[in-house]
């Protein structure tokens, strides 16, 4: 898939070589989900991982006798699956699409064994789930800061 | 290219205290309300520029900055909100219709608006923020065709903390503004977004050279997306923030809300990011 555009988009690719940025894009598959479909389920096996083109999916998380509550929500350019790449590969949450919904997937397998023949790619591709991750333990901390409350 | 007109403020007396009655009162939300004020000494309207704020004096309890929150090209009506925090604000809280308060201003700078014209908006605002810009947005929707794309980015702490929520539906409706949504936790019914303002950047298209962004809110909020933006490309010079703190007489007399040489009430609220990125977010400025 070309996904040229999102390379600028999305601050994740940006330390990627265009080598590894174009093997990765060569391995996405276009996918379309309508809105309300459930993407995967926490504690699956997570076996595929996505970039969002367009829409936004909810990550929820149900609690004891509570109903699952969304948790946050992903939109465009962002890497959607951090679990495929580490022990115990299952998801920590479940992901379900709030509109309909353009992605490009990518099967864990195929990645993981590109990761294994290429130290480098392997990498490049820790370096962004690290960055991902990052990222949005850095937005939850913020918005535990309880920013909109009385300051 | 068409500039777009604004009208400039006319304080001639800065003490002076005018008496101004409430016309009406919305509850926005649990502990903010919206009161609109017409002027009850018979004199002119109290004309404004985005971004300025006059001092609210309730009779017998005190006296606290707000921004101004309506329409600049209506003066006629002066609309603040106010969130209840604590002796003061309760007490506008509290005004019905028919009371009359004391309000000196406006004061301070404004949104670059008008230097902005021909330009992309982004406009960033958190919780009570929304109130500071929703004049700069009046402004840009009046002269639309003045500006590129427009952008408007608002969070907030939950669904029923969201000001003004029947305009942001009307602007959710219009097909020449990007609005986009978020809340730090969502309830049953909401089906928006969920987390952080920043990773909605990602959604908006500009040109990084060839655009304005105005932000209102928490100053930790404005820091990080003025830090987004520049990695979006960016200059920062071309990034306003609005600064709410330690205003007391709100004419530069008192020394209160002084940051450096520069004193919040007469060279702010609005000021260029560039000039306080190493304060913001700090304790104290
Ligand atoms: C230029 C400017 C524009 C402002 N515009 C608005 C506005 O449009 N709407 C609005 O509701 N408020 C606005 N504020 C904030 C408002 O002035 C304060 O909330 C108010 O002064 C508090 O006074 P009080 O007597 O009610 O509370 P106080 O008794 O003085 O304070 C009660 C509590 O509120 C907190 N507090 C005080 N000041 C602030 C502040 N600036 N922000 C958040 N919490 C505060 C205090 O830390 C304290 O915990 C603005 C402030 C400035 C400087
Ligand atoms: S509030 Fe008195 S100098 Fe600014």
């Amino acid at each position: 898939m070309n996904l040229d555009a999102w390379r600028e988009r999305s601050p994740m690719f940006e330390e990627m070589s265009d080598e590894h940025f174009a093997f990765l894009a060569s391995l996405a598959e276009e996918r379309e989900v309508p809105g309300g479909a459930t993407l995967f389920r926490v504690n699956t096996p997570a076996d595929r991982f996505y970039l969002v083109l367009e829409g936004t999916v909810a990550l929820k998380i149900a609690g004891p006798s509570k109903p699952p509550m969304t948790i946050q929500t992903v939109g465009e350019g962002a890497l959607l699956g951090l679990s495929w790449h580490l022990p115990p590969y299952r998801w920590q949450w479940t992901a379900e699409t709030r509109e309909p919904c353009r992605f490009a997937e990518f099967d864990a397998n195929e990645v993981l064994a590109a990761c294994e023949t290429d130290s480098d790619f392997d990498n490049a591709m820790l370096r962004i789930i690290a960055r991902e991750a990052g990222r949005r333990l850095h937005n939850v901390r913020i918005q535990l800061l309880d920013l909109y409350g009385r300051e | 290219m068409v500039v777009a007109p604004l009208i400039t403020d006319t304080v001639t007396e800065p003490m002076m205290l005018r008496p101004f009655e409430v016309t009406a009162v919305t509850q926005e939300t649990h502990d903010t309300w919206t009161l609109d004020l017409k002027v009850a000494d018979g004199g002119d309207d109290l004309r404004f520029r985005p971004g300025q704020f006059t001092m609210m004096y309730v009779f017998g309890v005190g006296e606290v900055p707000i921004s101004i929150a309506g329409n600049p090209s209506h003066p006629e009506t002066l609309v603040h909100t106010v969130r209840a925090v604590g002796a003061v604000t309760n007490a506008i809280c509290a005004l019905r219709p028919g009371t009359v308060i004391g309000i000196r201003g406006p004061y301070g700078s404004s949104w670059p608006v008008v230097a902005a014209t021909g330009r992309d908006i982004i406009i960033v605002a958190g919780g009570i923020g929304l109130a500071p810009v929703r004049p700069a947005i009046y402004h840009v929707l009046e002269h639309r065709e003045s500006y590129g794309s427009v952008s408007i980015v608002y969070g907030s702490r939950t669904p029923s903390d969201l000001l003004y929520i029947d305009e942001i539906h009307d602007w959710k409706s219009r097909f020449d503004l990007n609005v986009q949504i978020t809340v730090d936790r969502g309830d049953g019914t909401w089906m928006g977004d969920v987390g952080v303002v920043t990773p909605l950047l990602n959604r908006l298209s500009f040109d990084a050279n060839h655009a304005a962004a105005i932000l209102c809110g928490p100053e930790i909020m404005m820091r990080v997306i003025a830090k987004e933006l520049a990695r979006r490309g960016m200059p920062t010079a071309d990034v306003s923030v609005s600064l709410e703190r330690n205003v007391k007489c709100g004419v530069g007399f008192c020394g209160h809300c002084q940051i450096g040489a520069s004193f919040i009430c007469k060279d702010g609220p609005v000021v260029a990011y560039d000039d306080v990125a190493d304060r913001l977010g700090m304790e104290e400025l």
